[in-house]
């Protein structure tokens, strides 16, 4: 009766069990194994060893690609925890409408699908004096900026995107673990006479570490492997000034027909995404 | 917490991770080929043509269906009489419809891997519509076209001037040039330069004389280049194409490089090679690089390129682009349409060595659909190229195609845009006959593309572009049957 009790879970389990080892395991044994060949995802590949990688590491555009989206990652998660803890303290008072609105069109980007969201950022920032953006910019006297098509100012005009993008989604998981704080945190910490900046400091930031530290590994592994909205903003110009590894990767194995030297460039993405997924689950479980 | 995990439980949770990694595994490649095709169609749109009977149809022996692939979206007049030929066909035919599917999104790349995979799953299409033959001349290459029937091959060129009759060609994976064209669609992605002649005269230049030349190019572009008085760019004197499609961008420099002389891809016994990081190449890029950076008669930040600059006034002189740039100042401002002006590509010695892009959009057979599928294609192209279709898709809604009683009907023959774009087309030295270039032609422009643009922003030089672009297609030759040295 216990060993079939036993059993009866792992039966459960292993339809999705399947479906994950057929969508996630098999494609990421395929690319292991394509790291070593020299594919154009036809032909058959052949076997060539370490070539690839040797390649990849030695290709400046991959270095390039990688600082990009290191800078494109960290800055933009950043940005997002600060203003998304700030707009939900601003925002989380109970009952109040205008509250709840402007919560309501902060979250409105994020439910939209990347390519329309990224659409619409490409009409307002159009690199022209007559886009939106623009015609507001030199009614300030700023004069107008070539945005995406600059490529001093396309990564910052994609960091900014991102954060438009995403803000919403932090706001509401830092509203609802500010309303998940007892009150009995608010009353000692008025009991001990602290200001509304210290109530911050030493209440509010430090229980809502559990909440920063999800929002911080969804954010990494999503900017990580961004590439939609910057494929239809940017296609990874200007030249290669927004070319995050993701574009990298598509270009080199669907452009290019070099599908061996992608899968080396995803492997190392892989890692990279791991390694630092599993840093921040330690940093959690030893807190 | 702490509990003890038996050594009967591990081999419970390993027999059923093995357990399914085993099945899934095997579902997977099962499903793998179908899946990735699957994937590709939900970024498409799909317009399948559910048919009116307007014609009794005959007993149907055994149905066949037809899909009919159709790269790029066109201009909304051409979809829908590409549409209406289809319908009447499947009205007639009922044992055998054709279902017309646009893909807007896909690259050339994209749009040839996915014809591939279709294969390889076994659900290939049975017609390609393309308005962009240089997909096909990839595909030729790699055996996925059907070579047509003689009586559907005398119908075409009957109906084609004999100008044109070279773009019907491509090449067979044995490397031989053959026809694989049943049908023009959409017309010629022919490659010339549009002026708007009236600010030509604008800027005191001669609006009839157009620049032929890399010289003359040099000198209008910067008459008609304009700025705001903080020396920010209102109107470009020429535009060089630097975004979008990488593949694109290589498509409309080559132009500029055949002109001074470039073969790109060239075959010697049985092997393919590419001069794409030689001398004339090299000067090509560097003369369109010093457009932007020396003569400053086009801004790296500045939206020049493609139709809207030239209809908006923000652009003095567009191109390499097709002939459906006339069509599309028809139907969007035609009150543009009496400025439009047509020059050739230019190059070192003008009009002698330039190049025309032609690139004939046409409609073929894949040769890995079923044996029924073929037959009934090559009985849809023959329908498809009756004097009333082709009536139907150029000289009814102003889509120029080759076809010999288009060009000699209005509105062909009378309007003055068209007139010269056809003398440019007819009259250029040196053809380029992008049908007939070899395997490998689409990673080439793509890779190109990709590297040009870190040229024209500066990141690299002309030469290391170059350079880059001819290493990453060597090795991807090396992955196919024709070995590149």
């Amino acid at each position: 009766m216990s060993q079939k009790r036993n059993i009866i879970p792992w039966l459960f389990i292993a339809p999705s069990l399947a479906i994950f080892t057929t969508f996630h395991f098999f494609p990421l044994a395929i690319l292991v194994y394509a790291s070593f060949t020299k594919w154009n995802l036809i032909s058959p590949p052949q076997f060539i060893g370490l070539e690839n990688y040797l390649k990849v590491i030695s290709d400046d555009l991959f270095i390039k690609s990688l600082f990009i989206t290191i800078t494109f990652v960290f800055t933009s998660i950043i940005i997002n925890v600060i203003l998304s803890l700030g707009i939900a303290l601003l925002t989380e008072k109970p009952n109040s409408k205008l509250a709840t609105l402007c919560r309501f069109i902060i979250f409105i980007p994020y439910v939209l699908p990347d390519a329309a969201s990224a659409g619409i950022w490409n009409l307002l920032f159009f690199p022209h004096p007559s886009s939106p953006v623009n015609v507001l910019l030199s009614q300030l006297g700023i004069g107008w900026q070539g945005w995406i098509e600059d490529k001093n100012l396309a990564l910052p005009t994609i960091i900014l995107y991102y954060i438009w993008k995403n803000v919403g989604f932090s706001t509401l998981v830092y509203v609802a673990g500010l309303k998940a704080i007892p009150k009995i945190f608010y009353d000692a910490a008025e009991v001990d006479g602290a200001s509304r900046l210290d109530t911050i400091k030493y209440v509010i930031i430090p229980l809502l570490k559990p909440i920063t530290l999800f929002i911080l590994i969804t954010s990494l592994i999503s900017g990580w492997q961004s590439f939609t909205d910057i494929f239809v903003l940017t296609k990874g110009g200007p030249g290669t000034a927004t070319t995050t590894l993701s574009i990298y990767i598509y270009h080199t194995a669907f452009g290019e027909g070099l599908a061996g030297r992608a899968a080396v460039a995803a492997i190392i993405l892989f890692i990279i995404t791991l390694a630092l997924t599993i840093i921040q689950l330690r940093y959690i479980k030893s807190e | 917490m702490g509990e003890k995990v038996s050594r009967r439980d591990y081999l419970k949770v390993l027999g059923g991770t093995v357990g399914g990694l085993v099945v899934g595994a095997a579902i997977g490649y099962l499903a793998a080929p179908g899946k990735v095709v699957e994937k590709t169609v939900e970024r498409t749109v799909t317009q399948t043509i559910t048919a009116t009977p307007t014609v009794t149809p005959t007993t149907p022996a055994k149905k066949v269906e037809l899909p009919g692939w159709q790269w790029g979206a066109e201009y909304e007049a051409v979809n829908k009489a590409l549409e209406t030929i289809a319908n009447e066909w499947n009205a007639a035919h009922p044992e055998a419809i054709v279902k017309y599917t646009i893909f807007p999104e896909l690259t050339e790349v994209e749009y040839a891997l996915k014809v591939r995979q279709a294969a390889e799953a076994g659900k290939p299409p049975a017609l390609f519509y393309m308005t962009n033959t240089t997909i096909l001349t990839d595909l030729a290459s790699d055996g996925y076209l059907e070579e047509p029937p003689s009586d559907v091959l005398d119908t075409v060129k009957k109906a084609i001037d004999p100008a044109f009759h070279y773009m019907l060609n491509m090449y067979s994976p044995e490397g031989e040039v053959k026809p694989y064209a049943g049908a023009v669609t959409i017309g010629l992605s022919a490659c010339a330069l549009y002026y708007n002649k009236r600010l030509f005269s604008e800027v005191g230049l001669d609006p009839n004389k157009p620049p032929q030349t890399w010289d003359e190019l040099i000198d209008a572009a910067k008459a008609l280049v304009k700025r705001d008085s903080t020396g920010k760019m209102i109107r470009a004197g020429y535009s060089v194409r630097r975004g979008g499609n990488p593949g694109g961008i290589g498509e409309k420099f080559i132009p500029f490089a055949v002109g001074n002389g470039a073969k790109i891809i060239y075959k010697e016994g049985n092997k393919w090679y590419t001069d794409i990081n030689e001398k004339p190449v090299i000067e090509a890029a560097q003369f369109l690089y010093d457009l932007i950076h020396v003569y400053k008669v086009d801004d790296l930040e500045f939206p020049s390129w493609g139709y809207d600059p030239w209809l908006n006034e923000t652009c003095a002189i567009s191109g390499p682009l097709g002939v459906g740039f006339i069509t599309n100042v028809q139907s969007s401002k035609p009150e543009m349409l009496p400025y439009v002006g047509v020059t050739n590509v230019p190059s070192p010695g003008g009009i002698k060595t330039a190049c025309s892009f032609g690139d004939l959009n046409v409609i073929a057979v894949c040769s890995k659909a079923t044996k029924e599928q073929k037959e009934k294609a090559w009985e849809f192209i023959k329908f498809f190229n009756s004097p009333t279709n082709i009536r139907r898709i150029s000289n009814d809604i102003w889509n120029w195609t080759p076809y010999k009683d288009s060009i000699n009907n209005p509105p062909f023959s009378t309007e003055k845009a068209w007139q010269e774009l056809n003398k440019v087309l007819s009259n250029v030295g040196r053809p380029h006959i992008v049908n007939e270039y070899g395997p490998g032609w689409l990673t080439l422009t793509y890779t190109l593309g990709e590297n040009l643009k870190r040229a024209f922003t500066k990141e690299v030089s002309v030469k290391e572009a170059l350079d880059r672009t001819y290493e990453k297609w060597t090795e991807y030759m090396k992955t196919l049957k024709f070995y590149s040295g």
